[in-house]
């Protein structure tokens, strides 16, 4: 992307903001465009039905608008919302009681690093972490694909850090045996 | 625990995607936070209440408050007012004509006086003239003198919240004093020395009856030195007059020696 189109969308973005938090509902309304889609994939990363998904989505949207005022525009606004998001997940994840995770701590060992085969559709590995126990993906989820430290997951879903570091592994563990059967049955060879 | 290359790859590729949220999201959106503008807006309009509310309450607490004093006052003020008002119009009243009485017994006395020396003496119509200059003048000091004691006598009692006993004693007084004199008229000439000494009895009187204090018994010590100066004053003010009096009539004389030398 062209630097110049960079700053003049961040500068719209900084304008939008400020007007979204004084209830314009126009500049609200700009600001959902540009997140929500990729908002609803967030949620959709924790969350199986992709009704929930959205339900959660909008939560999280009312949250951001609510207390737009509280955002230090120092930071990045998208890891704003998308923080706001995974833990509007989080809660509703918990308010149904899926959010389970085992006690046993496992000693953590690297699995295997090999690279994932490139035909595998977008879709197929939201499958795959669709098919994890919600403890597991969270975990994974959070970790592998937005970045969290251990420390920060254990303070965010209010657990150890070493049960975080075993449902990482157990997550990879699982995951891995399903690419393997995925690669089994499209492929048919069994290396991920 | 690094994270490994398959993880990347899942990352990358779920980064990249976008679900679109279906189409009336926005208007829930929308509508819920409408609602929960005009919930705040309500929240803020009883706070603003309660808040006015309060205001009012300390207002009307500060005006009862207020009035009540407000009605205390007035109610002290009629009070004197009914009481002093009257009176010290009517003693003024009185006592300005008790001394216009005495005033015109005094003149009519000089006038009396007049009318039997002028046949007398002729050359003592002059002299006679120029005394009755002089008691005119002499009546218009007293009287001034007179009404300046009204005054502080009026001051006086209004300070202390008299009654109306001590005032109606003053105007019996006043009315014995006619009396008597309109009596002694009847049957003889009232001399200024009779109806002086009449009036100074019945100032007498009238100070001794403020001074004692008939329910306890007991003499006011300020009145008393009140009275003492005044007559102290009014002593002077007697001899400053028949100083002017004498010095007036040498002055006469020795005109009148004068010119007829």
């Amino acid at each position: 992307m062209n630097p110049l189109k960079v700053i003049q969308l961040y500068k719209n973005e900084a304008q939008l903001i400020k007007k979204a938090s004084r209830n314009n509902r126009e500049a609200q309304h700009t600001l959902y465009e540009w997140h929500a889609p990729k908002m609803l994939s967030v949620c959709r990363y924790y969350i199986n039905d992709v009704h929930h998904a959205e339900e959660v989505m909008l939560n999280g949207f009312f949250k951001v608008f609510t207390k737009l005022k509280s955002f230090n525009s120092n930071g990045s606004f998208e890891g704003w919302i998308r923080r706001i998001m995974v833990n509007e997940a989080i809660s509703f994840l918990r308010s149904k009681k899926q959010l389970e995770f085992s006690s046993d701590e496992t000693i953590c060992q690297d699995i295997a690093t090999n690279n994932i085969n490139e035909e595998i559709d977008v879709a197929e590995i939201q499958q795959l972490i669709d098919h994890l126990p919600e403890g597991y993906r969270m975990v994974f989820v959070m970790y592998a694909i937005e970045g969290y430290k251990h420390s920060e997951i254990a303070t965010m879903l209010s657990i150890n850090e070493g049960t975080s570091k075993s449902q990482l592994f157990k997550a990879r563990q699982l995951l891995q045996q399903q690419l393997k059967k995925l690669n089994t049955v499209t492929h048919g060879t069994n290396e991920i | 625990m690094a994270p490994m290359k398959y993880e990347e790859q899942l990352k990358d590729k779920l980064e990249q995607r976008t679900i679109q949220p279906s189409s009336n999201t926005w208007q829930n959106l929308s509508d819920k936070l409408d609602a929960n503008e005009s919930k705040k807006n309500s929240k803020g309009f009883w706070y603003l209440g309660i808040a006015a509310s309060i205001v009012g309450v300390l207002l009307i607490t500060t005006i009862i408050n207020n009035g009540n004093t407000d009605t205390i006052e007035p109610i002290i003020v009629n009070t004197n007012k009914t009481d002093s008002e009257p009176i010290n119009i009517n003693t003024k009243d009185k006592i300005v004509t008790k001394d216009k009485e005495t005033h015109f017994y005094k003149t009519e006395k000089v006038a009396s006086e007049n009318n039997m020396k002028e046949p007398l003496k002729k050359q003592r119509s002059n002299k006679s003239a120029l005394k009755q200059k002089l008691n005119k003048e002499q009546h218009k000091l007293i009287l001034n003198k007179i009404d300046e004691m009204v005054v502080a006598e009026n001051s006086k009692e209004t300070s202390k919240e008299t009654t109306i006993k001590p005032l109606s004693f003053e105007e019996q007084k006043a009315k014995e004093v006619v009396v008597q004199i309109q009596t002694m008229q009847q049957s003889r000439e009232v001399t200024n020395a009779e109806i002086d000494a009449l009036l100074s009895a019945a100032q007498r009187e009238i100070s001794f009856k403020r001074l004692y204090n008939e329910n306890t018994k007991t003499i006011d010590a300020n009145a008393l030195l009140l009275s003492v100066e005044n007559d102290i004053e009014e002593q002077s003010f007697r001899t400053r007059v028949f100083e002017m009096l004498k010095t007036g009539y040498n002055e006469v004389k020795t005109v009148v020696a004068q010119r007829n030398n």
